[in-house]
């Protein structure tokens, strides 16, 4: 969704007033490029189509009474809410074709907010309709597509023709990143992840473990699991510092990329958690890297006015 | 020039408020104690429960399988993917995954007598030579975990995937049937259980370490300990579902 008319909350004063309070006010509630929360939700919407994807292979066990499901009662037994309807074979069309219209719409920034309501609406459907076939991931689309649809509207500065919006969204979507692996490394700690060098080694032996997986058991020390493992931690913990600190950010994108790509590389299907995750780090690269992203969206391309 | 000053921007400052309070904190609460939210119904909170996975120290694990006694006694394991091909990440399908909830849930039994039904509607339906050689040659369904420790052999030194050998194929001592169930008249009845005397879980060998130098040794699980009669399965903590 285009707008060409900034709207009056723009902060933008005469005069600067220093102090932590309008520091802190212009953080949250400045006017920041769109470009990074753009890139974002295209990428997310992305790797949305991808999970999707994956989950019509099977659309008949998923989304039909061809499947087996768990009924209200048995899935609140299990701590469930009330699962939502399943869906006749035409609707399963219909589905696929609100999702791939909503994104269509995100993709090309055409009625935009309609596409991420669309999006959301779906996301949550496709969580509600079978719990067995959701998990992380879906909650984060679900949560994710919400922020971004109900997000303060993006506008066009009529002297430099960038797109621009409210930095509150922005920054949203970091803190959720940052929460993300805080809460993850606190709930390790407070597990067994202090207990012994081994823990990730048992973790990898399992039901996930792929071929790759494999081969690092039979030939790494468990050193090198150990060293994989607190690094892990560290990364986690230490999150809201790695991330926040300018200086820091460099070490945080790196650790995190491996990290998912070990995740990705060890435990399958994990692939598409990973992806999805890696399309936050688009929301924390420094202004000087977006010269070098050839492509941006678009509706985005500067226009030098007259 | 005097300082100028500007109301703040009132949607994002109530979208900052609400996107702090409705998501941030719970989500951020939720991940990190691992409990739901109070205040909010289920529904909503259930939403907020998306993080802290893996957090604790992984003593075996677990697959499921579906074990057919044929008319001669013989048995034979189904295609768990021709019945279930949905996957559920990692080397799992949504009956593994089903299973593996139900065992928190007080109707457990109900949940894996309509799995049976629905295991042997399926068969019915399809006829696959692949999946069976057919429901009339089939005397019992069984529904089948099978244990392994992590520090074994197969899984501390695996020769690649996650590929547990066929269930027929696997010692009694790593077997549980959390359920049988006999074809009569077409119908499905759940076999009573017996008050067996309880598998043990064991690894096929000692468990063997990786290579470390010594310097920094596994924990591993060496009380072998006896599972719960059949039919009840709380073998161990299982891990929250994962991403």
């Amino acid at each position: 969704m285009k707008k060409h008319k900034k709207p009056n909350h723009s902060r933008v004063g005469d005069t600067q007033r220093e102090g932590l309070a309008e520091r802190l006010e212009n953080f949250w509630l400045g006017e920041v490029e769109a470009r990074p929360v753009r890139v974002f939700e295209c990428l997310f919407t992305l790797t949305f189509l991808l999970w999707m994807g994956r989950c019509f292979l099977t659309w008949e066990e998923w989304l039909t009474e061809a499947g087996f499901h768990l009924t209200v009662e048995e899935l609140a037994s299990m701590g469930y809410p009330e699962p939502w309807p399943l869906l006749e074979a035409w609707q399963v069309l219909c589905f696929a074709g609100l999702i791939l219209g909503g994104s269509v719409l995100v993709l090309l920034n055409r009625w935009r907010r309609l596409g991420l309501i669309t999006l959301f609406l779906c996301a949550l459907y496709a969580q509600r309709v079978d719990y067995m076939a959701a998990f992380t991931l879906n909650k984060l689309y679900v949560g994710i597509y919400a922020l971004l649809a109900m997000g303060p509207g993006l506008w066009r500065d009529t002297t430099t023709g960038r797109l621009m919006q409210s930095a509150v969204v922005l920054r949203v979507l970091q803190a959720t990143l940052i929460l993300q692996y805080a809460a993850a490394g606190l709930a390790k700690l407070e597990g067994d992840w202090l207990t012994g060098h081994d823990i990730l080694w048992t973790q990898v032996q399992g039901v996930y473990r792929t071929e790759v997986a494999a081969w690092a058991l039979r030939n790494l020390p468990l050193w090198a699991w150990a060293v994989q493992q607190h690094v892990s931690l560290a990364f986690e913990v230490g999150a809201p510092v790695l991330f926040l600190l300018p200086k820091l950010r460099p070490v945080a994108l790196m650790l995190g990329i491996g990290f998912h790509l070990v995740i990705a590389l060890m435990m399958k299907d994990l692939i598409f958690f990973s992806l999805q995750m890696w399309t936050f780090y688009v929301l924390f690269l420094p202004n000087s890297w977006w010269k070098w992203i050839p492509l941006p969206p678009r509706s985005e391309v500067i226009q030098v006015p007259a | 020039m005097e300082a100028e000053t500007k109301p703040l921007p009132l949607y994002p400052l109530i979208y900052g408020a609400a996107a702090l309070l409705l998501w941030l904190l719970p989500f951020f609460w939720s991940g990190w104690t691992k409990r739901s939210v109070p205040f909010l119904p289920k529904s909503v909170s259930f939403q907020y429960n998306a993080a802290g996975l893996f957090t604790n120290r992984s003593t075996r694990w677990w697959d499921h399988h579906l074990e057919v006694q044929a008319a001669d006694d013989t048995r034979h394991e189904l295609a768990e993917r021709a019945v279930f091909p949905m996957g559920a990440f990692g080397y799992r399908t949504r009956y593994d995954r089903i299973l593996n909830e139900s065992h928190r849930s007080r109707m457990s039994g109900e949940i894996r007598q309509r799995l049976a039904e629905y295991v042997v509607g399926k068969m019915r339906m399809r006829g696959d030579e692949d999946v069976f050689s057919g429901v009339a040659d089939m005397k019992a369904l069984r529904l089948v975990r099978t244990v392994w420790l992590v520090g074994g052999e197969e899984l501390a030194w695996p020769k690649g995937s996650w590929q547990p050998p066929p269930v027929t194929g696997v010692p009694g001592t790593q077997r549980l049937v959390l359920g049988t169930y006999r074809l009569v008249d077409g119908q499905v009845i759940e076999v009573p259980r017996k008050t067996e005397v309880p598998s043990i879980v064991q690894p096929s060998r000692q468990p063997s370490p990786p290579p470390s130098g010594g310097l920094l040794r596994p924990r591993l699980p060496v009380a072998v300990r006896p599972l719960p009669p059949r039919g009840v399965d709380s073998l161990d903590h299982v891990p929250r579902e994962a991403k």
